[in-house]
């Protein structure tokens, strides 16, 4: 079993990694054999976490999120990291059910090095978001991307990242000098925000990994050790994170349906093999490399094998894995990982296929009567929300949701879905990781979420 | 000097790591495996302080214990993946984990040992996994690392089928292709890569691709694109060297320091970017500097490009004694790789060849070239078939050799002396022109050649290469 938003976030971490390494011995005359570069993990472009609520500073908003570069070490001198000057990290957003993006929010980065003499990335203590003294320096920009009448708008330009919270010493006061400057009105009243922040996700991976093991429950695993508290794998790491405010009526204005549905992705561009002008550097087109919607979706939706295939589709041939979501691996896992619990196999929720219609209610089609479009219900997975009622996964995905805990209940019946009354008992009830709150509390106001932890903390 | 080898001296203990037995594929075990057990025998004897054996040889074969040594002791990352096959032997993830650790420990370390321990993990995954894409694709990947290119490509083609969308399998499949001459196959394998994962591994791919094809500043591009897409500060080193190699080799040595230089400024350990840097000295003529540079890389890990490098630069300062001494570290690494089944007929016969071996160089080469018709194996064996006093022969070869228009040094310093020989003075003229254009310094194994053969052609050189 394996449990966590993304599965290829944690193998680095176990040293599986799943890549390639096609290295030639160099040896003799070096130009006859090169040591081919692997395949690695693309972090930069790997989307760890998307959250969508309407915003606790103003309910005609809606907060969208997404995570990438997970596991970042905040002493990461003297290389801090960044955005990817090369990706394209894109909000697509679906407000009809037809699985469709008819808006998308593109951000670009463009890093900035005022003195490419030094190395050092700052040379003098940071105080401001134009300190001279700020030596590597990323800004961004953002388009609003409209499908439907096919023009494309620059929203924002020039747009300040912050620097990594290097120490106190560098960036003293990090939050009043350099966090909340950074946060930008764009045009059309919208917000954002793009920069090092903690991780917002929570959950104890280490256990997890380990068999599916769950602190509390070891004495009920199949191999039975003493229980033992949740541990946060993730507590004390910063992400990079990208956070757009948008007015909901500026989604829901034209169709009236309060039901979004909402998805990330990064996308690197293409080159061709060959090619006449030396000087043209990019001569293909964008190449989607990372996809995200709801979290666990590689272990609920996705089969393992198929993880490449879904994070290069696109949502509305997401039908071809429908056949696994109403037989979830990971449900029929937890009989077999804590004997004696029983899970439902077969519940219906209208959709006529059979197997675990709820989940494929809360990952394909929205939930009838939550967050379901009324206007279209094309079987697709992406996070939908319903703005008209109050956040909270599976309706979106606020920072504080124990997804973990959630899915596991939910794939145990425990969580009060029509049809699985009869396992709304302990222990599928209270399935969970004891990982309940996140490692630092998030802000009452944009972007919510954490200020990021320091090379000194 | 050497005395025979006991068999029974456990004397590879230091160099491999610890492992059961295990089936191994030797070409040529026998004999060459008892030369290397007796050398490190020997190197161990003396670390113990034995005063009959000449210093030099002491040192370089003490220095083969003494890196396998700290290869023991980094192998401790090795041993977490080993105790997951322990805890759960029917789990082919934990076999592709442990085969895949131990792959990058050979790569990571040069000790060729590992092989066979990632040989047997990887193996026992796909045993239990024989449809898996990704244990398919990281078999393909320990077959290119030992050079077993067939291999490689039968198991790439099918991880590739397993799952057309595996960019690891694309990689491996488009590597296969390359070292086995399928320039028209890897070129739409690459296309499919780049359509898949357009990243460092594409970008980098791309580059080598238009190299082979001539277009050294599409390859500059490519490589500059895929340093810019690197992610961590060791993956961008690598891809700054290659940068560097691209810019040396087109004769922009300031710009080639520049990248050796970033390169070693964000992983100071590596190896292969300060073996860059002793290109660059070689190419300003600072020999000694260079000569510095690579013993400091030979004591820290006697591999054999260093070795290889700091024998030639021996010969270009007439020192015949440091040259050979040199080059017995190349052919005891060339030994050892061989007898873990590591296939280096053509370094092999490319060494031969400049140190004179003819008839070593032409078997080689011939075996080289009978194994995979590449644009480098068919430069080989028109080399040695030109030494060989074979001229037809050799222009057939060398013509086979220039065909994807690459501009690399050592084919157009051939084919200008191959078609010297054979009177076609025009087509000499024209490849000492590009390998002048392309590579001003070149390297020191090829300035005789290019010396002689512009000193026949009446052309003078427009850099002081010939130092």
């Amino acid at each position: 079993m394996s449990t966590t938003r993304k599965l290829n976030r944690v193998l680095p971490v176990l040293g599986l990694s799943g890549a390639l390494v096609a290295g030639f011995v160099v040896q003799g005359d070096a130009s006859s054999h090169r040591e081919a570069p692997l395949i690695a993990e693309d972090p930069v472009a790997d989307i760890t976490d998307l959250y969508a609520f309407v915003s606790p500073e103003d309910s005609s908003k809606l907060t969208l999120m997404m995570n990438v570069n997970p596991f970042e070490d905040p002493a990461g001198g003297p290389n801090f990291h960044k955005f990817g000057d090369d990706v394209l990290y894109r909000f697509n957003i679906d407000v009809n059910g037809d699985a469709r993006e008819d808006v998308n929010y593109d951000f670009r980065f463009t890093t900035q090095v005022k003195n490419p003499g030094t190395f050092l990335y700052n040379t003098g203590q940071v105080t401001s978001l134009d300190d001279p003294d700020l030596n590597v320096m990323q800004t961004y920009s953002v388009f609003e991307n409209d499908r439907i009448y096919r023009h494309k708008t620059t929203i924002g330009a020039n747009l300040p990242v912050p620097p990594a919270n290097v120490g106190k010493r560098s960036t003293p006061d990090y939050e009043t000098n350099l966090g909340r400057p950074a946060v930008v009105s764009l045009e059309g009243g919208l917000r954002a925000f793009a920069g090092p922040r903690d991780d917002p996700f929570f959950a104890d991976l280490g256990k997890i990994f380990d068999l599916g093991s769950l602190g509390p429950f070891q004495p009920a695993h199949l191999i039975p050790t003493p229980a033992e508290p949740g541990e946060d794998y993730v507590a004390g790491k910063n992400v990079h994170t990208i956070v757009l405010e948008v007015p909901i009526s500026h989604l829901t204005a034209q169709h009236g349906d309060p039901v979004v549905g909402v998805w990330a992705t990064t996308h690197r561009r293409s080159t061709e093999v060959r090619r006449s002008n030396g000087t043209e550097r990019h001569s293909g087109g964008w190449v989607q490399v990372s996809r995200l919607g709801m979290p666990l979706v590689n272990e609920v939706v996705v089969p393992l094998g198929s993880k490449d295939l879904f994070n290069s589709s696109l949502p509305r041939n997401d039908g071809q894995f429908g056949a696994s979501v109403v037989v979830p691996e990971l449900a029929n896992l937890i009989p077999v990982l804590y004997p004696g619990v029983t899970v439902p196999t077969s519940v219906g929720a209208g959709l006529g296929i059979g197997g675990r219609e709820d989940i494929a209610t809360i990952f394909l089609t929205g939930i009838p009567g939550v967050n379901k479009s009324s206007l279209f219900s094309v079987p697709s997975e992406m996070l939908r929300i319903n703005t008209s009622v109050p956040s909270g996964f599976p309706n979106g995905r606020l920072l504080t949701d124990d997804v973990v805990d959630v899915s596991l209940r939910a794939l145990a019946g425990g969580i009060g879905f029509p049809g699985t009354e009869a396992f709304n008992i302990s222990p599928n009830k209270d399935l969970g990781d004891d990982v309940s709150v996140n490692d630092k509390p998030f802000s009452p106001n944009f972007p919510y979420v954490a200020t990021p932890w320091s090379g000194t903390d | 000097m050497i005395p025979t080898a006991n068999p029974s001296v456990e004397i590879a203990e230091p160099v491999a790591p610890a492992t059961r037995e295990r089936p191994r594929r030797h070409r040529f075990v026998g004999p060459t495996l008892a030369l290397i057990i007796a050398g490190l025998a020997v190197g161990r004897f003396l670390l113990a302080g034995d005063p009959t054996t000449s210093l030099t040889s002491a040192n370089e074969v003490a220095q083969l214990g003494v890196a396998g040594q700290q290869l023991v002791e980094s192998g401790s990352e090795l041993e977490v993946l080993r105790t997951r096959t322990i805890a759960e032997p029917q789990a082919a993830d934990a076999w592709l984990g442990y085969g895949e650790g131990a792959l990058r420990m050979a790569i990571r370390s040069g000790d060729p040992s590992y092989y066979a321990v990632a040989e047997e993990a990887l193996d026992q995954a796909l045993a239990l996994s024989p449809e898996s894409s990704t244990a398919l694709s990281s078999r393909a990947g320990l077959a290119l690392s030992v050079h077993d290119f067939d291999l490689a490509n039968s198991l790439a083609a099918k991880a590739v089928e397993a799952n057309p969308r595996n960019s690891s399998a694309l990689a491996a499949l488009f590597d296969a292709q390359v070292e086995t001459g399928r320039y028209a196959d890897a070129e739409s394998t690459l296309e499919q890569l780049l359509q898949v994962d357009p990243g460092v591994a594409a970008l980098a791919r791309t580059s080598y691709f238009r190299q082979i094809n001539g277009d050294i500043t599409g390859a500059r591009t490519a490589m500059q694109q895929a340093t810019g897409a690197a992610t961590t500060d060791t993956e961008r080193a690598g891809l700054l060297v290659y940068l560097g190699d691209i810019e040396l080799e087109s004769g922009r040595i300031d710009e080639a320091e520049r990248a050796y230089r970033r390169a070693r400024d964000l992983s100071p350990s590596s190896a292969t970017a300060a073996i860059g840097r002793a290109r660059v000295l070689v190419a300003q003529g600072s020999y000694a500097a260079a000569t510095l540079v690579l013993d400091d890389l030979i004591l820290r890990s006697p591999l054999p490009a260093p070795a290889l490098l700091r024998g030639e630069v021996a010969e270009l300062q007439g020192d015949a004694q440091a040259a050979a001494s040199a080059f017995r570290i190349v052919e005891a690494n060339n030994q050892l790789l061989t007898a873990q089944g590591v296939v280096i007929d053509l370094e092999a016969a490319i060494f031969s060849a400049d140190r004179g071996d003819i008839p070593a160089a032409l078997e080689l080469a011939a075996a080289a070239y009978a194994d995979r018709q590449t644009i480098f194996t068919a430069d080989a064996l028109a080399w040695a078939l030109h030494r060989s006093g074979r001229t037809d022969d050799a222009v057939a070869l060398i013509t086979e050799a220039l065909a994807t228009g690459s501009t690399a040094p050592n084919i157009r310093v051939h084919a200008a002396a191959i078609f010297l020989s054979s009177g076609d003075v025009a087509s000499a003229r024209a490849h000492l022109a590009v390998a002048f254009e392309s590579s001003p310094w070149l390297a020191p194994s090829l300035r005789p050649i290019a010396a002689e053969t512009a000193a026949a052609l009446d052309i003078t050189p427009s850099k002081d290469w010939t130092s």
